[in-house]
């Protein structure tokens, strides 16, 4: 394992410094090192890395796991990419927004919002993105218990009332 | 036929002065029709002019399936070009939807909103296919006309 001591070097730093917030972590080759924080320490954490050089936000992708809704950010110094993933309960779900760190993460946030229907904690109001305006509230098209055929079926009949 | 409407007929013919408009293709077609218009093809030597406004255009030239977003975008735009005007669904997309129907964002064809006079099927389509299809659609208005 002599070729991954860089990574290594970097978890043992974050879990370390961290050692509440890292649930589970595993370095899947080199320079892909992939995380599970807690939702609280997320920010901690993210402030931590940016002043290592972790500056750039890649994206946010969403997940849906069936109990439980996430979001994994992905956050690069151009040579190694850091995966934190955070989770949350499919009731009411509810993540603090990112953009005290990294500003640039406000479209990432209303995508998850649109698609996924987690609520982001202070991400400012907007209108939908990337769904259309007057997409029916409280369907999130990415959730896995979302029905294709139901949802098209929606939509035209609605598409056929408007015009 | 009087004379006046003789010389506009013959203008509309001789040059189509043609907008792209893209509702929401993967860019293969988009590249086609650019492919068209560039030196190679070069359907330009024939008086068919990119135009940059729908308000100097007469075709249309649609690529892509109609995504919910675009829609009534689509819809305005459409709704600007002056009469008579005519629409070319390139590609598959643009014809029915193509691989994108029954997505949650995707309406389908551009013929769900808009009236279509040709469809160019293809993924991409050639460059051929779209100059085939202005020279029917020219031909078939020579037609019309007499």
């Amino acid at each position: 394992m002599s070729e991954l001591t860089k990574e290594e070097e970097i978890l043992k730093e974050i879990k370390d410094k961290f050692s509440d917030a890292v649930e589970n972590s595993i370095i899947q080759r080199k320079s892909r090192i992939w995380i599970d924080v807690s939702e609280n320490a997320k920010l901690d954490i993210m402030r931590y890395l940016k002043e290592k050089g972790y500056y750039h936000l890649s994206t946010i992708t969403g997940f849906d796991e069936g109990e439980k809704l996430g979001a994994i950010y992905h956050i690069t110094n151009h040579k190694i990419i850091i995966n934190l993933r955070v989770r949350t309960q499919k009731e009411n779900p509810i993540l603090k927004s990112v953009l005290p760190v990294y500003p640039s993460a406000t479209s990432y946030e209303r995508e998850l919002e649109d698609l996924f229907g987690i609520k982001i904690d202070g991400l400012p109001e907007g209108r939908n993105y990337p769904l259309p305006e007057g997409f029916p509230k409280g369907v999130h098209p990415l959730r896995k218990d979302v029905k294709l055929e139901e949802l098209n079926k929606m939509l035209n009949e609605k598409c056929i009332k408007e015009e | 036929m009087k004379l006046k409407d003789k010389i506009i007929l013959w203008s509309r013919l001789k040059s189509p002065w043609i907008i792209h408009f893209n509702t929401g293709a993967c860019n293969g077609c988009d590249i086609e029709i650019v492919d068209a218009l560039t030196p190679k093809y070069d359907i330009e030597r024939f008086g068919i002019l990119l135009k940059g406004t729908p308000r100097h255009a007469d075709v249309m030239i649609v690529s892509g399936p109609l995504t919910r977003q675009q829609a009534k975008r689509f819809k305005r735009i459409y709704d600007q070009m002056p009469e008579p005007k005519f629409v070319l669904a390139v590609g598959t997309c643009a014809c029915s939807g193509g691989v994108f129907d029954g997505c949650y964002n995707v309406i389908g064809g551009i013929d769900k909103v808009i009236p279509v006079s040709a469809y160019i099927p293809g993924c991409p389509v050639r460059p051929e296919a779209i100059i085939d299809a202005v020279v029917k659609l020219i031909t078939e208005l020579e037609k019309s006309a007499n």
